[in-house]
């Protein structure tokens, strides 16, 4: 959908005497309440509008603008709403963070709206348990207890721990809280870079200078995981993606780390240095001390370093990154920034001029401690949490969980159960971030405002207006607190109720928030003792769950890690050669052991990792309290030693040592994963950047005895083999087939066809969430979902372990290894390996193997380019499945989309969610990706009503508007004005399976691999 | 479809629906009333859909596939359940002369036709006619803050998208699909929505003139010459 479409509408007015809720009544019945309805004489209702609202036609969406608050980036969102109902999260192509891109986080913040497990009215604790209850009584109960805080004159024993976020609300909640003496909230987040941070604000004045790679010739990651979530992650990959994407001039990128991340694997290099080390390298690099010296601590051969640092020299720009897992990450921030100030890179790469506040007053890990000291000797007597959950997000061996218990009154604000909450006394359910008003700061200067979509799905309500109702139920208080609700508080700040109606449309104005002081941290860091073992563990955190607070999302518990491709399953990584050492495969259980906790999950062989460290990602393994979804898995918080960075007090990740031995029993790996490898196929093909200027191809077309001839033919001029048009077989029309525009049949106007740029690729797998917003994809991972019908297979993914997925577009990840993974040895002189990324969904093919063997015609040809499945006429045979070659038709085993089977995938209130222009597939259907064939019907329709036809790139598939990479571009390729046209003709234009002559409607552009200067050109 | 398939397709689907045509009429000869005939337990809306129409609303249902209602005859021809206000068409569309568009506004603009906010009723039934039964029930329900639980006539299958401004505004009349609506003092499917109801209008063409005469007026000169109408009947216009 194009900007001009999507203009957001004025916000729901609050101030209308009837109450939205009232009247946004679903209008017509949503597909997903009517699948009972199909054979059934009972008669449907009609619910109309009480009064219709303004601006709204129903079954047609309004888009609502405001701010994603998944993570303390502060990305625009804009938010299609349907008869009231929210039903997908898109980019907002105004927002200076992400230019339109959404990361599978942010899309997914619709599962948190949707959550069932979410709480559904005010609770309080009576004995044991928690027990519904008014918000009257709620509210009550919390003002008095506030009031009793002042006047024992207690403020100084009462602590507010508020999620990280940027905007008003921080400075609004300490203007509160020192109405009641209470000194200002604990902002915090398990997953900010604050060692880096920290350093930045030293080096550059900024926590969060911009990172632009447009100009650098060579970007260096010392462990700055910048793609898996680390920082500002769409921004980042734009960027990212953008450099990599010109081509010729683009940065070479050299990672240096212990395990490749999401980030590692997208690197042309790999320098496999031990955690911690990465601050020797950067010492050497500075001329302190010896390469050497440093190659001897990272146990990797001095000759990478020695052309680590011939590069950077060489460079004329370069991006150097610092992340790092240990307690030294200040540290190696702080030497980084050092070694960008010499190499002329602070102003062109490294921008602090152009810095993001979203990492300001962030409290540190040991802040946190200090806190636990604090509770542990009974000087905490009340303790509020909003919005984030330390009891699960802090290392098992802190404490917190216990020091936690002990406070005498706790209060929660979260929105949905988690660790921390239930703990706690009071629950007073916050609005999610979608139905609640605020504001952002993401780029100095301009605000994001944050509105609400819709009405609120449960009986929650604003922490901002419970806080008000509190103040304002004090008399001394009430006097300061005028405004009626948070939304009358905000307004004033952006320049009045006008200014703010004016800049809803975007949710973007001038301005900037109100500022709070952020009390300094009373704790120093903590030095402790790594433990023992002889493994380095990385505990890393989840490129999709992030700390943790991702798991109850089904998306994004079923969306495959971008690195491992694992799905509801707690793995620990090693390298093939500790497996073998250990005896184990894929599969067979180990058990981790540090200091502080143990944990017994599947090993799982993975070439990017030293054979002297472990991995295991965190984020899974909740406890039952966080709901039916978050449990999968196993918690790696038990595993880590309470650690900070020596400098900022930062939580640090990856710095235990600890020991492995092989458990009893095996578990079967949840992955979508067939094989790591190409096998020689050529599905995913690279060219290195010499041979591709020097107009070599690197990978010649795959022969084999009697293949036919093919010609590679982009887009419109892609043939049809004429037989397999039937009826529009035409002798004159031969190389066109009915796409030519002057066929007989007069049918083909357009040619719809795709374009994916593997260039810029990163396999973030944004694109395979889109797919399942907009498609009502179901997930088919839950506990509950596989035991009723495959008895041999239980827990969380048993449904995916015998490939029963629904995914219709996947993230494929392949290794370049001419052997099998576990038995790649690690070579320290030679470690490096290529690994491809390449999204797979229908090809469309113009000669499609799966249509001629369907026998009633559920698929077919459509003129315009599309392989059509109609669901209704599907017989469910299977047969087309096995004819495709590219794996990419899945069949609807158990009904996961029948609300009354077991394996119902949208438990309410999910359903919700689904969207109203896609059938709710129903049990024995094949699917498949359909181009986003509603979507081109809504451009058409829209088109229509407006008497003209479609513009060129005026629509696009979900998949296409969600990549932050920018490399899937979607179009007519029948008509030269569309992107795509131009895209197929690139010199690196492939398709995949070419040989079978599909004639496939995906054009891939090869990958470009950047040889070191020094290296033999290989690809 | 290539030449051959065609020909082994074509009989086999005409044997298939010869087959459920005789099993249908035996089902209806075994349960079915005669329509055309007034039954003993027939009510005063079939009584007067057959004064109006000259048959009553057939029933009870035997199966014959192709719509939402397949559990009815011809996919729920004649099926008319009852509305929780007793709201009369005819009343307001032939001696009111009200255009179906005031009530239902979205129909030239959204897939969804819209029904008419409890508002727009109120809107002259505060005054007109508050004394009528039928209308104190109206008024009792917007007095509650309750929209008014239409029973639904109308539904195409789950797996077909149906835009209803693409019809309208390529001057499809309503009384085209819906029948007199105008006549009807409880509204009655009066088409079979089967697919290939939808599909002869897709193949042949719409007729201006015969949507006129559906609608219950002679076509003028002009719209008699016009062209019939057709569209795509590739399956992904409506399947997806």
């Amino acid at each position: 959908m194009t900007p001009d479409t999507k203009t957001a509408q004025d916000a729901p007015a609050k101030e209308s005497s009837v109450k939205r809720r009232d009247f946004l009544k679903v209008l017509g019945v949503t597909s997903a309440a009517a699948t009972a309805a199909g054979c059934s004489g009972d008669v449907e209702k009609l619910i109309p509008y009480l009064v219709s609202p303004d601006n709204t036609v129903p079954g047609v969406s309004n888009h609502y603008a405001t701010t994603c608050r998944e993570c303390p980036a502060g990305c625009g969102v804009i938010v299609e709403v349907r008869d009231g109902r929210a039903i997908k999260a898109e980019g907002n192509p105004a927002h200076p963070v992400n230019e339109g891109a959404l990361c599978a986080r942010g899309q997914s913040a619709l599962q948190g709206l949707y959550n069932p497990d979410r709480y559904r009215q005010p609770m309080k604790r009576e004995g044991d348990a928690l027990v519904a209850t008014t918000w009257d009584d709620a509210i009550q109960i919390l003002a008095q207890k506030l009031g009793e805080v002042r006047s024992r004159r207690q403020g100084d024993r009462v602590v507010f721990i508020n999620q990280h976020e940027q905007g008003s609300f921080p400075a609004f909640l300490d203007s509160v809280l020192a109405g009641y003496g209470i000194a200002g909230h604990l902002s915090y987040d398990a997953e900010a870079p604050l060692a880096t941070a920290h350093a930045n604000r030293v080096a550059y004045g900024v926590s969060w200078p911009r990172v632009d790679f447009s100009e650098a010739s060579l970007i260096v990651s010392f462990s700055a995981d910048f793609l898996d979530g680390w920082g500002l992650p769409v921004p980042q990959q734009l960027s990212f993606a953008a450099a990599r994407g010109k081509i010729e001039g683009a940065p070479r990128f050299i990672y240096v780390g212990a395990r490749r991340s999401l980030t590692g694997l997208n690197a042309d290099q790999w320098i496999p240095a031990r955690p911690g080390t990465e601050l020797a390298i950067v010492h050497a690099l500075l001329g302190r001390t010896s390469l050497a010296a440093a190659a001897e601590a990272a146990g990797v051969a001095p000759a990478l370093l020695e052309g680590l640092r011939d590069e950077i020299r060489a460079a004329s720009a370069s991006a150097l990154l610092a992340g790092g897992h240990t307690e030294n990450s200040g540290e190696l921030a702080s030497a980084v920034a050092e070694l960008n100030r010499q190499r002329g890179n602070v102003g062109r790469t490294i921008k602090p001029a152009e810095g993001y506040a979203a990492f300001e007053g962030i409290a540190s890990q040991a802040e946190v401690r200090g806190l636990v000291e604090r509770m542990n000797v009974r000087g905490v007597e009340m303790i509020l949490v909003r919005g984030a959950n330390p009891a699960f997000t802090t290392p098992a061996s802190l404490g917190f969980a216990t020091a936690f218990a002990q406070v005498p009154f706790k209060v929660s604000f979260s929105s949905i159960p988690d660790e921390t909450s239930a703990l706690c006394d009071l629950i007073l359910p916050d609005h999610h971030a979608l139905e609640s008003w605020g504001d952002a700061e993401p780029v100095r200067g301009t605000l994001s405002l944050q509105q609400p979509v819709m009405d609120p799905v449960f009986d929650s309500r604003s922490t901002a207006d419970v806080l008000l109702a509190v103040a304002k139920s004090d008399p001394t208080l009430a006097a300061r607190f005028p405004a009626r609700d948070y939304r009358g508080w905000l307004a004033p700040r952006l320049g009045g109720n006008a200014a703010l109606r004016a800049a809803l449309p975007t949710a973007l104005t001038r301005g900037s928030v109100a500022t709070r002081t952020v009390p300094s941290s009373r704790a120093t860091p903590l030095r402790a003792n790594r433990g023992d073992g002889e493994f380095h563990l990385l505990t890393y955190l989840s490129p999709t769950l992030g700390d943790g607070r991702g798991a109850n999302k089904p998306w994004l518990q079923e969306l495959p890690d971008p690195v491992t491709k694992i799905c509801w399953q707690t793995v620990v990584e090693m390298h093939a050669e500790t497996a073998a050492a250990l005896g184990v495969a894929d599969g067979d259980l180990v058990t981790v052991e540090t200091g502080s906790g143990s944990l017994t999950a599947p090993a799982l062989i993975y070439i990017g990792i030293r054979p002297d460290t472990i991995a295991v990602a965190v984020g899974r393994g909740h406890g039952a309290a966080a709901g039916r979804y978050a449990v999968a898995g196993a918690n790696a918080y038990a595993l880590m030693r309470q650690a900070e960075d020596q400098r900022s007090g930062a939580a640090v990740y990856g710095a235990s040592m600890a020991k492995l031995s092989k458990a009893t029993g095996n578990a079967r790996i949840v992955t979508i994963e067939g094989s790591g490898r190409q096998h020689g196929r050529g599905i995913a093909q690279a060219v290195a950047l010499p041979a591709l200027l020097a107009g070599e191809e690197s990978h010649g077309p795959h022969t084999f005895v009697g293949q036919a001839s093919a010609e590679f033919l982009p887009g419109l001029r892609s043939p049809i083999a004429n037989d397999a048009q039937g009826d529009l077989g035409f002798p004159g029309s031969r190389d066109k087939g009915m796409y030519d525009p002057n066929h007989w049949s007069g049918a083909a106007k357009r040619r719809w066809a795709m374009t994916i740029d593997l260039a810029k690729c990163t396999g973030c797998s944004a694109c395979v969430t889109a797919c399942y917003a907009e498609n009502n994809i179901p997930t088919v991972g839950a506990e509950w979902q596989g035991p009723k019908v495959l008895p041999d297979r239980v827990g969380f993914g048993a449904n995916i372990t015998r490939s029963r997925e629904m995914a219709w577009i996947r993230l494929e990840r392949y290794w370049e290894l001419d052997r099998e993974p576990k038995d790649v040895k690690f070579d320290p002189a030679h470690p490096d390996f290529e690994t491809r990324f390449i999204p797979m969904m229908c090809q469309h093919c113009g000669n499609a193997p799966c249509e001629p063997v369907c026998p009633v015609f559920a698929t077919y040809h459509a003129p315009n380019g599309l392989n059509v499945q109609v669901y209704n006429r599907c017989v469910g045979t299977r047969y087309c499945s096995n004819n495709c070659p590219y794996k990419v038709r899945y069949f609807n085993w158990f009904g996961y989309g029948e609300v009354n089977r077991p394996q119902y995938a949208f438990p309410e209130p999910l359903h919700w969610q689904l969207n109203p222009d896609v059938t709710v597939r129903g049990k024995g259907v094949m699917e498949k990706c359909t181009f986003c064939v509603q979507r081109i019907k809504e451009g058409e329709n829209r088109a229509a009503l407006a008497g003209r036809e479609l513009m060129a790139d005026e629509v696009t598939t979900a998949c296409a508007q969600a990549c932050p990479s920018r490399a899937i571009v979607f179009g007519d390729a029948a008509d030269e004005a569309w992107t795509v046209t131009q895209l197929a003709k690139d010199r690196r234009a492939y398709h995949v399976f070419q040989e079978l002559n599909t004639f496939t409607a995906v054009v891939y552009l090869k990958k470009v691999n950047h040889p070191a200067p020094s290296a033999s050109v290989t690809a | 479809m290539t030449g051959r398939s065609k020909w082994v397709l074509i009989p086999g689907m005409v044997a298939v629906a010869t087959a459920a045509t005789i099993l249908s009429a035996f089902a209806r000869s075994q349960s079915a009333p005669e329509a055309q005939a007034p039954a003993a337990t027939e009510n005063a809306t079939q009584r007067a859909n057959r004064e109006a129409f000259g048959k009553a609303v057939p029933g009870p249902w035997a199966y014959s596939g192709s719509s939402a209602y397949t559990f009815y005859v011809g996919g729920g021809i004649g099926r008319s359940p009852e509305q929780p206000v007793k709201f009369p068409h005819p009343v307001h569309v032939n001696s009111l002369q009200m255009n179906c568009a005031f009530c239902h506004n979205a129909a030239g603009q959204s897939p969804d036709p819209g029904l008419p906010a409890v508002s727009t009723c109120m809107g002259c039934h505060t005054i007109v006619g508050a004394d009528r039964p039928e209308v104190q029930k109206l008024a009792a329900y917007s007095r509650a803050g309750q929209p008014v639980p239409w029973a639904r006539v109308h539904k195409v299958p789950e797996y077909v998208r149906f835009p209803h401004m693409r019809h309208v505004n390529a001057g499809v009349t309503c009384q085209t699909c819906h029948g007199q609506v105008n006549n009807m003092p409880q509204v009655f499917q009066a088409q079979s929505l089967n697919m290939g109801w939808c599909v002869s209008c897709h193949v042949n063409g719409y007729s201006p003139a015969e949507g006129v005469r559906a609608a219950g007026h002679e076509p003028d000169a002009a719209t008699l010459a016009l062209p019939r109408k057709k569209a795509s009947y590739d399956c992904a216009t409506c399947h997806y």
